[in-house]
């Protein structure tokens, strides 16, 4: 595994997704804050590279420009594996982000781990409601 | 303006047994999943508003033929269908680009509606990855949806607010599952429903390179449950025991 990017548009959210991904034990965790300085303060203080994005077009219901602003920035920092909140705006943004990466896309995860036999490809457990 | 409404055909969950933490899925029907009615129903209530068609979509074996008649009777004016027996429980990624391509077919498709999830993986990327490859905008978990010319206004309920979206059409738009109450065709509804226009493709006719899956599936398994292995030898003993867990009131 590479680089892993953390992205959220609520701090308490990316802040824990960048605890998961410190647990990983694989990769650089480095973060993503759009639009908003103060956030990049508080992911810092939690122990990732934090790159902030600054564009006024850039704003959170435009799955597809939000999408796009990630693929580029983890190309940019070689992060392979990106963790998004599994709320509303996250599973929407995660579906779209891994089709224009050509990559898989697992969602509603509850514990995630490396396969050192997979390549290093990210394991996760997903409960599904019946 | 077409609208196109993605429904996927999936094993009926309540009839689904569970045996040594395996699903059982010998013998059980096959069905539409839940929220696609959904947004089913309100590609319908768009149509008797405003006008327009709107046109079922979906990818899998043989039986998405019998399986989307239900859509049929429910109102929708034509079915397309691409078949292959490879569909049916394929990766997200592989039915996205199976129904972007189908779609692309579809002559002045406006408006392309998902549910929020299908019934059986609840995954919720086959919309994004559509809208994605189509280059259209998209907007999801939908509360309602109102169209205005080329344009349509969406109410996208998130968990901390609702935000009232506008964009152009084409567009991509996912339903929540409680945005309406899907209508239940009535007999002769049903009878007519064999009688609807079907377009069916077989997979091969997309001319498609599809990509090879990139997520696999290690295991799918029930969550284990702890019987308490408790013993009573009357009824009054059993009462009890119930009371006790909460389950009845004494």
């Amino acid at each position: 595994m590479a680089g892993i990017l953390i992205y959220s548009e609520k701090t308490n959210l990316a802040a824990e997704l960048i605890t998961a991904a410190q647990t990983l034990g694989a990769g650089a965790v480095q973060a993503v804050a759009i639009n908003d300085s103060g956030q990049a303060e508080t992911l810092a203080a939690a122990g990732a590279a934090v790159y902030t994005i600054e564009n006024s077009a850039l704003i959170p219901a435009d799955v597809a420009a939000t999408a796009a602003a990630l693929q580029a920035a983890a190309e940019k920092l070689g992060c392979d594996t990106i963790l998004l909140a599994s709320d509303r705006r996250g599973k929407e943004l995660a579906g779209r982000l891994a089709q224009a990466m050509g990559a898989g896309c697992l969602t509603d995860i509850s514990a995630l781990q490396v396969n050192s036999s997979h390549g290093g490809s990210p394991q996760g457990i997903a409960p599904r409601k019946r | 303006m077409k609208i196109v409404v993605a429904m996927k055909q999936i094993p009926d969950l309540q009839q689904i047994r569970i045996r040594n933490r395996q699903p059982v899925f010998d013998d059980v029907p096959l069905a539409l999943g839940n929220i696609d009615k959904n947004a089913l129903e309100a590609a319908l209530l768009i149509k008797e508003s405003q006008g327009g068609e709107v046109v079922v979509l979906s990818a899998g074996d043989e039986n998405v033929e019998d399986t989307i008649k239900e859509a049929l009777a429910a109102g929708a004016d034509e079915a397309f269908l691409v078949l292959d027996d490879s569909l049916n429980g394929a990766e997200s990624s592989v039915i996205a680009a199976v129904l972007a391509a189908a779609i692309g077919k579809i002559d002045d498709a406006g408006l392309i509606l998902f549910g929020e999830g299908s019934g059986d993986n609840y995954s919720g990327q086959v919309g994004s990855r559509v809208a994605e490859i189509l280059g259209y905008p998209q907007v999801g978990f939908a509360s309602s949806i109102e169209l205005s010319g080329e344009r349509v206004t969406v109410t996208r309920s998130l968990e901390d607010c609702d935000e009232v979206l506008e964009v152009p059409l084409p567009a991509v738009v996912s339903v929540l599952a409680d945005i309406n109450e899907p209508r239940i065709p009535s007999v002769t509804q049903i009878l007519k429903a064999g009688k609807k226009p079907k377009e069916v493709l077989e997979l091969d006719e997309l001319g498609l390179d599809l990509p090879a899956a990139p997520v696999e599936t290690l295991s799918n398994l029930a969550p284990e449950t702890q019987r308490k292995r408790v013993v009573v030898k009357t009824v009054d003993e059993l009462l009890q025991n119930l009371a006790t867990e909460g389950v009845v009131r004494r």
